[in-house]
């Protein structure tokens, strides 16, 4: 029995061994959307350590060499620092079609992403140009939400993003004159959405902006579990960093909202 | 840390190592007066302590014992001594001996299965008429008329023996003479001897079989009395358990069949979240749990803190831990196999019972002598315990993604209920057919009221509600559980040749709802539409079987029979609204057999169970052939060596999702060849067990080698294609992982103070190629785990405590963060994080302890009614369960999921 005793301790002391984790490394975290027909934006920042034992490297975000290659041509365009981790490029204007490769060297490793523009969304529709909305509190039936509709032959993502556009808004609860101006539904591969009358914050011109996104942006947003048991590490398509290098392309349709 | 354990591991040992010395101090419940034999009957029963003597040397005296002068048991046992000269003895078993003389003693301690001289002697004499001959027959309880299955009926003083079927039909071969004593043992039941009268024609026996608990009407031992919630089985890697005896252990509230095998080496404890069985590095979906035949697919009840099963339906569990029969398939690791109750066949009863958890009622109704029945239905209700772990649950919710709000002020009705039935008819001495159902489901809502009260769900929406502009349409609820049922026939074709034929269903069903539809200024952000989780999960299993026992020769047991079974799994699970991230539907059928023979050498010191089973599973087309071998060899009476091997399929699996959202964190999906293969195992177990009468030492050792596990994961997701979907290749992961371990138990099995320790060693790590070349810790690895149970009895009070010790589990931290600005404007926060589970949470322990009171109610003896109070986690111990992380400020915040704290329960039992 002692030695079973015995056993049992020493296999408990065993237990306290700590588990020394390594793989801290300071990769770049890029911040990059190339909007069809305008000009692109990098933003280079760093990550965040979880502790202190995570130390980073003494690489400048603001004094990389980034350029951005248009793959079909082979040009090259350097982007200049504005001095903040922001970089840009007024020459490039991005194409839609077209192959963009994100290059920089960064702590010895070489970062490159590449993204292909997407097309114009096709035959973007409303099935309504107005929307008449009561002022809460004065009762009266919801209306009936407005379909967006729009063509995806290729199952592509697309995002419906709306925005009251008035400069002097009034609001539709005029004890919430301080809601956000804006809304939009989460990525869908579909191609329809119902715009609910409920989401609609204020009176007024309403942009309707539908956004064609790529595939390794949709990840951005999924379900991101914070707990230990599911964390998880979004590997988009930013080789060596972390972070989005995608393009997109959008279509706006307008839609007013007035009282009935 | 060591200094902490040192007193716990005491007092733990105490009854391994103090023995039974305080039985003595027993205080007498009343004065008794009579004959010396009767008396000790009596007392015995009142007690509940043995004593062993030769009635012949007693029955001659008549006294009385009063409370007042001899007070305890000591004091009696000093009147033997100075009133009659006699000789006493607290034996180290809890026996009390009493003997006329030392010489005596000796006899008695010799041979504790006592038979009167004269008996022997005459026994002597006795000539056999038939030798080598067949016998068969039935094992019983004697109150209720159940049958006992899985009893062990032995020839004394021989290795020869069989167990008892489902039905608890047994045939023996060869039995050597007509003239042997047929030993007869069921856990939770007082040995029973049968010494068989010589006679042309031996008619089949008929043994009843009387329950411990009730009292030892039988002071004079006829064998030892198995008083055991547990026990490991010597000769394969199995352990058994009677439900009956699983109120003495400590519990959360309810006590739970699969909570009591964690307490077992080999089975892991330190998952509070899961009923589920981790068993040797397995994971709870590797467990097959046959319920009268039928599989379950989900255990949980509330977030898996109870198991779906109520003991109170239930006569026999059997625990696989590894190399099981090829009767059994379909899953990695383990088997546990149910047998219902069949209801009492002599005469109505019913119980009832309540816990700060739950209410729970039964009845057992027969009619005439071939219809037994029983009912059982148990439902939760809201109370302090229900809430404490639902919140608990509630606070591990963890979820950064920005659209999803927290689950606000929910007033809503969550339950979860259980329901048991069986129906046997015995048609003939040859045919029984019993039809048993179950359902157990959860329903758990948390649909967020917002202040708005009442009512069943979520507001119409649009109108603006005080307190801030909330519009919305919002479901959150979980509902899950498991409906099945089986009809069963078992006919008996000869005493030795038995056919068991069983058709059964099984429906799994799991959704998940999730959604919003909202728009609400919170935090000046109102971006909200659609958004949540719809998760839809529903497997169907229809069932046939056709078991076939033969009973070739006193050397030969065959098993064989075939089976066939068609499934249909539906899951679906959306995010947001409209991206489906995974459909499943599969619909596939496995077909098959077995056949295996138990053979004997040497005799019966070894056994040797070479098996075949074959499967064909139509989703890939292929068979899948599965030898399996099981041996076990005698060394001696008490030294037992046996070896296990053999390969193991699993076609249909549950998958974890890794999402602590609700607790319904995983699905059921079935193979497809492609990108879910089939997974199989390969077992290699070795144990070795010294078996005294009183305690048992045992050590065994296993290595599983698993291939096509899967995972499904959120993370390392690769890039999808431009222009397609999120396909669902992408979210699973298959590799190949080992599981091995060693497992060491002491156990000291009778006496008013028994329990055990038990020690596992283990390892289970996983590899995926896809994540990375490096083996990592799975889940579930628990490095040390160590367990320690006591049980004390005095007189009509049971006390337990049991103290668990395990290795953190290893879990993934992040190693940076960072926010990143999406085209709203809007900004969420995402994570760079550690290799997969390369660091450990903090040890787990907890002690547990119980008390319960035995007693009498409406005039009826046996003391079948009990109160009980259990306190778990006695001195709180915060268990972290897993951690939490934010993303504020530019630091990255750390906080701890905690498991129970300190829960006391109250319950109380009575039988009608």
């Amino acid at each position: 029995m002692q030695k079973f005793i015995l056993l049992i301790s020493l296999a408990l002391l065993m237990s306290c061994k700590e588990t020394i984790v390594t793989g801290f490394q300071d990769k770049p975290v890029v911040e990059s959307y190339l909007y069809a027909d305008g000009s692109p934006t990098v933003k280079v920042s760093k990550l965040i350590p979880f502790s202190s034992d995570m130390t980073l490297s003494d690489m400048d975000v603001a004094k990389l060499n980034i350029s951005i290659t248009e793959t079909l041509s082979g040009k090259k365009y350097v982007m200049s620092s504005n001095g903040d981790g922001t970089y840009q490029n007024s020459d490039l204007i991005i194409a839609s079609g077209k192959t963009y490769q994100l290059a920089f060297p960064y702590n010895g490793m070489d970062i490159s992403a590449t993204t292909v523009v997407p097309e114009k969304p096709q035959n973007l529709t409303l099935s309504a140009s107005t929307l008449a909305i009561a002022a809460s509190g004065s009762g009266g039936e919801m209306p009936s939400p407005i379909t967006v509709k729009w063509t995806n032959s290729d199952q592509g993502y697309y995002l419906i993003y709306v925005k009251n556009v008035e400069t002097d808004k009034i609001a539709i609860d005029s004890k919430d004159s301080k809601a956000q101006d804006f809304f939009r539904n989460t990525p869908t591969n579909g191609s329809t959405y119902e715009l609910n009358a409920r989401s609609f914050k204020y009176y007024g011109m309403h942009r309707v902006i539908l956004y064609k996104i790529l595939p390794e942006y949709v990840l951005f947003f999924q379900q991101n579990s914070t707990n230990s048991i599911s964390i998880s590490e979004i590997k988009a398509n930013v080789e060596n960093g972390f972070g989005i290098f995608t393009a997109i392309n959008s279509v706006s349709a307008y839609l007013y909202v007035g009282k009935p | 840390m060591m200094k902490q354990l040192v007193p716990v591991v005491l007092f733990l040992l105490m009854p391994l190592l103090a023995g039974a010395q305080t039985v003595e101090n027993f205080r007498l419940p009343k004065n008794y007066i009579g004959r010396l034999d009767e008396i000790l009957t009596e007392m015995g029963q009142d007690l509940n302590i043995r004593f062993v003597y030769d009635p012949t040397t007693l029955q001659k005296y008549n006294t009385s014992l009063m409370t007042d002068n001899e007070k305890t048991v000591a004091g009696v046992l000093k009147m033997f001594t100075t009133a009659w000269d006699m000789v006493t003895l607290v034996g180290k078993d809890g026996f009390i001996y009493i003997a006329r003389d030392k010489e005596q003693l000796n006899q008695l301690l010799q041979h504790k299965e006592i038979v009167k001289e004269e008996k022997q002697q005459s026994r002597k004499t006795l000539k056999p008429i038939k030798r080598n001959f067949l016998l068969s027959g039935e094992i019983a309880d004697s109150d209720n008329g159940e049958r006992i299955p899985f009893a062990t009926i032995m020839v004394e003083g021989t290795t020869k023996g069989v167990t008892s079927d489902q039905n608890g039909h047994f045939a023996l071969e060869k039995v050597p003479a007509d003239t042997a004593v047929i030993v007869i043992s069921y856990l939770g039941y007082h040995t029973k001897k049968i010494e068989l009268t010589p006679q042309k024609e031996n008619p089949s026996l008929f043994v009843e079989m009387k329950l411990q608990s009730v009292g030892i009407t039988e002071v004079f031992v006829n064998g030892r009395k198995d008083d055991k919630a547990l026990q490991q089985s010597t000769i394969e890697q199995k352990i058994k358990m009677s439900p009956i005896a699983l109120k003495i252990l400590p519990n959360i509230g309810e006590k739970d069949i699969m909570r009591g095998f964690q307490l077992m080496p080999g089975v892991s404890a330190s998952n509070e979240g899961s009923a589920g069985m981790y068993v040797r590095g397995g994971t709870p979906d590797q467990n097959l749990i046959l319920y009268d035949g039928f599989t379950v697919y989900n255990v949980d009840h509330l977030y898996g803190f109870y198991s779906a099963f109520n003991s109170n339906a239930i006569k026999d569990v059997q625990l696989h831990k590894g190399g099981f029969d090829s009767k059994f398939g379909g899953r990695l690791s383990s088997v546990t196999e149910i047998t219902g109750k069949d209801g009492n066949a002599k005469k109505v009863s019913a119980g009832a019972e309540v816990s700060l958890l739950s209410t729970n009622a039964y009845v057992e109704i027969p009619k005439g002598d071939k219809f037994t029945s029983l009912f059982a239905f148990r439902r939760s209700y809201q109370g302090y315990l229900y809430d404490k772990i639902t919140s608990l649950s509630k606070a591990s919710t963890g979820n950064s993604n920005s659209f999803v709000m927290g689950r606000g002020n929910s007033d809503n009705s969550s339950y979860f209920y259980d329901l048991n039935g069986k129906i046997t008819y015995k048609a003939s001495d040859k045919d029984v057919f019993s039809l048993s159902i179950f359902n157990g489901t959860d329903y758990l809502d948390n649909t967020p009221h917002f202040g708005m009260r009442g009512g069943g769900g979520a507001p119409p929406g649009g109108s603006s509600l005080s307190g801030g502009s909330i519009s919305m349409s919002n479901t959150d609820y979980t509902r899950y559980g498991n409906v099945g049922a089986s009809f069963k026939w078992t006919r008996k074709i000869s005493e030795t040749l038995t056919s068991t034929s069983l058709i059964s269903f099984s429906d799994y069903y799991s959704t998940r709802d999730e959604r919003r539809s909202i728009t609400v200024d919170l935090n000046g952000v109102s971006t909200i539409m659609k958004s949540g989780i719809l998760e839809n999960n529903n497997l169907i299993d229809i069932s046939l079987k056709n078991d076939w026992k033969y009973v070739y020769d006193d050397k030969n047991i065959f098993e064989y029979g075939a089976f066939g079974t068609y499934y249909a799994i539906d899951y679906t699970y959306q995010q947001n609204d409209t991206l489906t991230i995974l459909n499943k539907n599969i619909k596939a059928a496995i077909v098959g057999g077995y056949v295996q023979d138990k053979m004997m050498f040497f005799d019966n010191l070894l056994t040797i169970t070479p098996g075949l089973r074959f499967n064909l599973f139509s989703a890939t087309g292929k068979i899948y052939p599965e030898p399996r071998l099981n041996a076990s060899y005698l060394f001696s009476k008490r030294l037992t060596a046996n070896f296990a091997t053999g390969l193991y399929n699993q076609f249909a699996n549950r998958v974890v999702r890794e999402d602590v959202m609700t607790g319904n964190r995983d699905f059921w999906i079935l193979s497809n060849g492609k990108d879910i293969p089939v997974s199989s195992s390969k077992h290699f177990n070795l144990g070795l067990n010294y078996d005294l009468s009183d305690y048992l030492f045992s050590a065994e050792g296993y290595y599983k080698l698993n291939q096509n596990v899967n995972e499904f994961s959120m993370r390392y997701r690769s890039v999808p294609q431009p222009g397609t979907s999120v396909q669902s290749t992408e979210q699973f992961f298959t590799g190949n992982g080992y599981a091995i371990g060693m497992e060491l138990l002491a156990q000291k099995k009778a006496g008013n103070f028994n329990g055990w320790i038990c020690y596992t060693l283990g390892q289970v790590k996983n590899r995926f190629p896809l994540q990375s070349s490096k083996y990592f810790y799975a889940n579930q690895d628990v490095t040390n785990e160590i367990k320690m149970v006591a049980i004390y009895k005095f007189g009509n009070f049971d006390f337990s405590a049991s103290w668990i010790y395990a290795t953190g589990r290893p879990y993934t931290a992040p190693l940076g963060g960072y926010t990143l600005n999406l085209i709203d404007g809007t900004s969420s926060a995402y994570y760079s994080v550690s290799d997969k589970n390369s660091y450990r949470l903090p040890d787990y322990h907890r002690m547990d302890v119980a008390a319960s009171y035995r007693f009498d109610m409406f005039g009826k003896k046996g003391k079948l009614n009990a109160i009980s109070l259990s306190v778990f986690n006695l001195y709180n111990r915060t268990n972290v369960s897993s951690k939490q992380y934010q993303l504020v400020d530019d630091v990255i915040l750390e906080s701890d999921i905690s498991y129970l704290g300190i829960t006391p329960n109250l319950s109380i039992s009575v039988k009608f």
